[in-house]
């Protein structure tokens, strides 16, 4: 198969979409073993790889419309996670009037499960840490790309439903030259 | 009201099942196809990474993982969607052709053919069969063999059986709840990843040893 051939096939698959139900039923199986066979840090840290991986693919076909980290969560929301409610973002910290501490939060995470009584008993390990490395994953490639007046990014899940929480919460870290 | 499992679907059960399927597709929260086929790679890399590079036990591991998913979502659903059992082993090309729609929408002819029932008389070794080809494969797609993932460490297991597994374990649980003594096996006949032009998988209908 040609490398045009499986572009058509990712661009077919990309036009496409799922139950998002299909996840959340499937990751309780995954976060038990990773905990089971690695550990609590190291469980972090391999679910923080996945999130790497994940977004490294999803740049084969997609580049996010802004450089403006908020909207690059909204538009991943609004575009691979349908129906589930937006973000909201509050920008704890400025440097130079531009922002350099972003809290994000979200009622709404398409990872986390939805019913009462499903958390992880373990309130070290955050259940949906693989999306805040997802986005810096994404963040990082629009710094290499030169699309950003920030210069380095980092994203840590600081809190989660998955493990008991009210809401998942990351923090979004940049820096800026200067 | 006590379920009474028919031999056969009736016309306005199939009915009841097509209008059923637009609102059970179009009501709930969706994930992006692309992104839940990076997500099932994302995992089978780290796995792979723990079994120390054992591609099939890592393949395999997170296919039960899958499947052990698909049949929570089973289970749950089981009340809503018993309309739709019945005991006749060629109703489930139906029940298939509902079941991928209500889990990919519209769409799910991209990637899974109309899936074909062969009764045992007329399969050469008498167990009934039931064929689905996947013109594109929604998991393989993009995996370049050999590199992002070896075909020759897979051993028996399939990188691309997984949505197929989880629908032969749905079929098995319907066999299960109609009463019907079937053990469900699939296997994956055709793989991209291993070279052929399209996916397949066949499921096997053997009959349980009393």
């Amino acid at each position: 198969m040609t490398d045009l051939e499986q572009l058509d096939d990712i661009r077919e698959i990309f036009n496409s979409e799922g139950l998002l139900l299909v996840v959340k039923y499937a990751l309780p199986d995954v976060m038990a073993f990773l905990l089971n066979t690695r550990g609590l840090e190291q469980a972090e840290q391999d679910l923080r790889d996945i999130g790497h991986t994940i977004a490294e693919r999803m740049l084969i076909i997609w580049q996010p419309e802004s450089g403006n980290p908020i909207k690059v969560l909204k538009e991943i929301k609004k575009k691979f996670f349908k129906k589930t409610k937006q973000i909201k973002a509050k920008i704890l910290e400025r440097f130079g009037g531009a922002p350099s501490k972003i809290l994000i939060r979200d009622k709404d995470c398409p990872v986390c499960p939805e019913e009462k009584g499903e958390e992880l008993k373990i309130s070290e390990i955050h259940y949906c840490t693989s999306i805040s490395a997802f986005v810096e994953t994404i963040l990082n490639w629009l710094i290499e790309h030169n699309r950003t007046t920030y210069t380095a990014a980092t994203c840590k899940t600081i809190a989660s439903v998955g493990s008991g929480h009210d809401a998942c919460e990351m923090i979004i870290d940049l820096k800026y030259r200067g | 009201m006590k379920f009474t499992v028919p031999e056969k679907l009736n016309v306005f059960r199939k009915l009841l099942a097509r209008l059923g399927k637009f609102y059970y597709w179009r009501k709930p929260k969706k994930i992006n196809l692309w992104l839940l086929s990076s997500m099932a790679y994302g995992v089978t890399k780290k796995y792979e990474e723990i079994f120390k590079g054992a591609t099939g036990k890592a393949v395999d591991t997170f296919t039960q993982h899958f499947v052990n998913g698909a049949k929570a979502i089973m289970f749950q659903m089981q009340d809503r969607i018993k309309i739709l059992y019945s005991q006749s082993l060629e109703d489930l090309e139906f029940v298939a052709s509902i079941a991928l729609y209500v889990i990919l929408g519209p769409n799910w002819k991209k990637f899974f053919s109309q899936p074909v029932f062969i009764p045992a008389d007329r399969t050469d070794n008498g167990i009934a069969q039931f064929r689905i080809k996947f013109p594109i494969c929604a998991l393989c797609a993009g995996i370049k063999p050999g590199i992002d993932l070896d075909p020759q460490k897979m051993e028996e297991y399939s990188y691309g059986e997984l949505l197929a597994a989880a629908l032969a374990h749905l079929l098995q649980m319907v066999q299960d709840y109609v009463g019907n003594d079937y053990n469900i096996e699939i296997k994956e006949t055709k793989c991209k990843l291993r070279g052929d032009s399209h996916g397949e998988a066949v499921m096997f209908f053997h009959p349980k040893k009393n």
